[in-house]
């Protein structure tokens, strides 16, 4: 069957240049704490809260020992084929055209609804620092219509602002050093231990009661509420660690390094969301949440009136959010460009600027598309839809783990996951339990997104994909396309 | 003390072939050595989820390193002993710093940014950087 045609991992090599093994444990852990921390702690916290009540901390831990599996799978995965690349490459390589299609119409959502989400988390964040300053944006530019019951709202002007400014920065190459991102790690980190010191006094024992108000898993309102489905929600706060196993090419002995790296990071992030989850519960009745949704550490520092520090964790988180909406919408970007250069897309999304060499296009277009989400829709549709789109990647690559020691024992791996076949069966396992947890209005817009994707691909890719037989020739009918 | 060893550094710019024209005079009139190196600018800040900026990266490379025959062809003809290379890596860390003295570089012949005022203000010039942070002398084209 031609939807599963495969990529040749010798016309991948051609092109390979070998990296320099250089990182080490502490690099590593230090990457993925940068990855992980500044999106779900300073943006979904209050969803969490709302959702799960002050069991919202354990809700951190099972999503966390998901990211574990599925982090450790993801690794072998990305080790798999002797030279760098993506999880949309090694699946055309080891699934076919079909699976990286899958994946790769995944991730577009993954990147451009995250940094959407983020995107209205960094608004939330500002419009409060720009009040503490004394400047006042009318309310209705300030959030996307029916976030916040008994409010009205339009659009959120700040979050479609930042959006193309970073698409901007991006569209002209950015260049972000590893030192601007170690300084930004240590903001964030800073920020988070700064805000525990300053709070943990205004902890009220009796907020903690009933610690889990709505068990594991029950129905209230018409949705979801629990300590599963707050883990589905903050399952968010962990996207990024991935980019831990993607290093396994460059990382000195990797088979001890990584599973350390992606561990390590995973634990001290963990700790001090759970540390902060505790704290954010312990202050203030977790209902108030409610009405903090953007930004919910602030509702913790209305309440013990330390408005000074709110100033300094609204930087921080501004600092932080900024970063990630970057790497997020970066991502977007080079995706569609790989999938472009496949002919799975048009070839709008994969030319290369070349003055910028960057797909200044295709930043663009995202850009703009990315932008008037996060204008538009409500924080609540956008981050469930990226995390279902995330769970279901690592389900795939999991699964992918499990297939390819079968079918292909003897292939190159850098790095092997340890105890196959029990960790990624947990690894799918909790994903699937996550994905369960997540509201069904979630799983219908996925499937309507997964349906729209598969109308491409049997309309579109798999006519104008490279490996068609009738385009062997060379690139004509899709370039075609663009011009 | 005459140059040795020449760098310069490639980017498909009009600038940066005119750096390259310089570059290949001096190290035929010194009878120095030349390096020309084309680096595919690449962020660890800026890796992402899935590894998916991989591809754009390898890709990148594929093409530089043909982009680069035309430029050999040009400096075998003046009879310089030319090396190239495609890096992959920080540019300006890489051009500054890390290429020089891993090769015994004496001079850095780079081409003057094509940034306009506000390009150079967030992107950030990487000719500027070189100016300040290379150990040996630079000369820049304009």
């Amino acid at each position: 069957m031609d939807v599963f045609r495969k990529k040749d991992v010798n016309e991948i090599l051609k092109y390979s240049s070998p990296l320099k093994r250089t990182l080490k444990t502490w690099d590593l852990t230090f990457l993925g704490i940068g990855a992980i921390i500044g999106t779900g702690i300073f943006v979904l916290t209050g969803r969490g809260a709302l959702t799960a009540g002050p069991a919202l901390s354990l809700s951190f831990l099972i999503a966390a020992i998901c990211c574990g599996f599925a982090g450790l799978c993801y690794a072998e995965f990305a080790s798999m084929a002797p030279v760098s690349g993506s999880a949309y490459t090694y699946s055309y390589i080891a699934f076919g055209e079909i699976i990286a299609f899958i994946i790769g119409w995944d991730l577009i959502l993954e990147y451009a609804l995250g940094a959407a989400t983020v995107s209205v988390g960094w608004s939330g964040y500002f419009v409060n620092l720009l009040q503490n300053l004394g400047i006042h944006i009318p309310t209705v530019l300030t959030a996307a219509a029916g976030t916040t019951p008994g409010v009205t709202t339009f659009f959120n002007l700040p979050a479609f602002l930042i959006v193309l400014l970073i698409t901007w920065i991006i569209s002209i190459g950015i260049t972000q050093t590893k030192r601007v991102n170690d300084t930004m790690v240590i903001v964030k980190l800073a920020v988070i231990i700064l805000f525990i010191v300053c709070t943990i006094w205004f902890i009220k024992p009796h907020n903690w009661v009933p610690f889990s108000p709505y068990g594991l898993y029950s129905f209230h309102g018409g949705s979801a509420a629990g300590i599963i489905p707050a883990a589905s929600i903050v399952f968010f706060s962990f996207i990024g660690f991935d980019s831990v196993s993607s290093s396994a090419e460059e990382t000195i002995n990797p088979s001890k390094t990584l599973p350390r790296g992606i561990l390590g990071s995973l634990l001290i992030s963990t700790v001090l969301y759970i540390i902060m989850t505790l704290i954010m519960t312990g202050v203030v009745k977790y209902t108030v949440f409610a009405r903090f949704l953007d930004a919910p550490i602030l509702a913790v520092l209305h309440s013990t009136g330390q408005t000074w520090l709110s100033i300094i964790v609204s930087v921080g988180a501004i600092l932080g959010m900024t970063t990630v909406i970057l790497v997020q919408l970066y991502g977007q970007s080079r995706i569609t460009y790989s999938m472009s250069r496949d002919g799975l897309f048009p070839s709008f999304f994969g030319s290369v600027n070349p003055k910028y060499q960057t797909p200044f296009k295709g930043t663009w277009f995202f850009g703009i598309v990315t932008a008037i989400a996060g204008g538009l829709i409500n924080l609540n549709i956008l981050s469930e839809l990226v995390n279902i789109g995330t769970l279901t990647a690592f389900v795939l690559v999991s699964a992918g783990i499990l297939w390819m020691r079968h079918s292909h024992p003897e292939l190159h791996r850098g790095f092997r996951a340890p105890g196959v076949p029990v960790t990624p069966i947990i690894a799918i396992l909790f994903c699937l339990v996550l994905i369960a947890g997540l509201n069904w209005e979630t799983w219908v817009r996925f499937i309507v997104w997964f349906a729209i994707g598969m109308v491409i691909y049997f309309a579109y890719a798999k006519r104008h994909s490279k490996l068609n037989p009738s385009n062997s020739d060379g690139t004509a009918s899709a370039k075609k396309g663009a011009d | 003390m005459t140059y040795k060893h020449i760098l310069v550094g490639l980017d498909g710019s009009k600038k940066a072939d005119k750096a390259f024209e310089t570059a290949c005079a001096l190290a035929s009139t010194l009878s120095a050595s030349l390096s020309a190196v084309w680096i595919v600018n690449r962020d660890r800040g800026m890796d992402s989820t899935f590894g998916v900026s991989e591809d754009f990266y390898q890709d990148r490379i594929g093409q530089v390193k043909q982009k680069l025959a035309p430029y050999v062809e040009k400096a075998k003809k003046q009879h310089i002993d030319i090396t190239t290379e495609t890096l992959l890596g920080n540019v300006k860390m890489l051009l500054a710093k890390e290429y020089p003295e891993a090769h015994g570089i004496d001079l850095i012949v780079v081409g003057d940014t094509g940034l306009n005022s506000i390009e150079r203000l967030v992107v950030g010039s990487h000719t500027s950087y070189v100016i300040r942070n290379a150990s040996c002398d630079v000369l820049v084209v304009k």
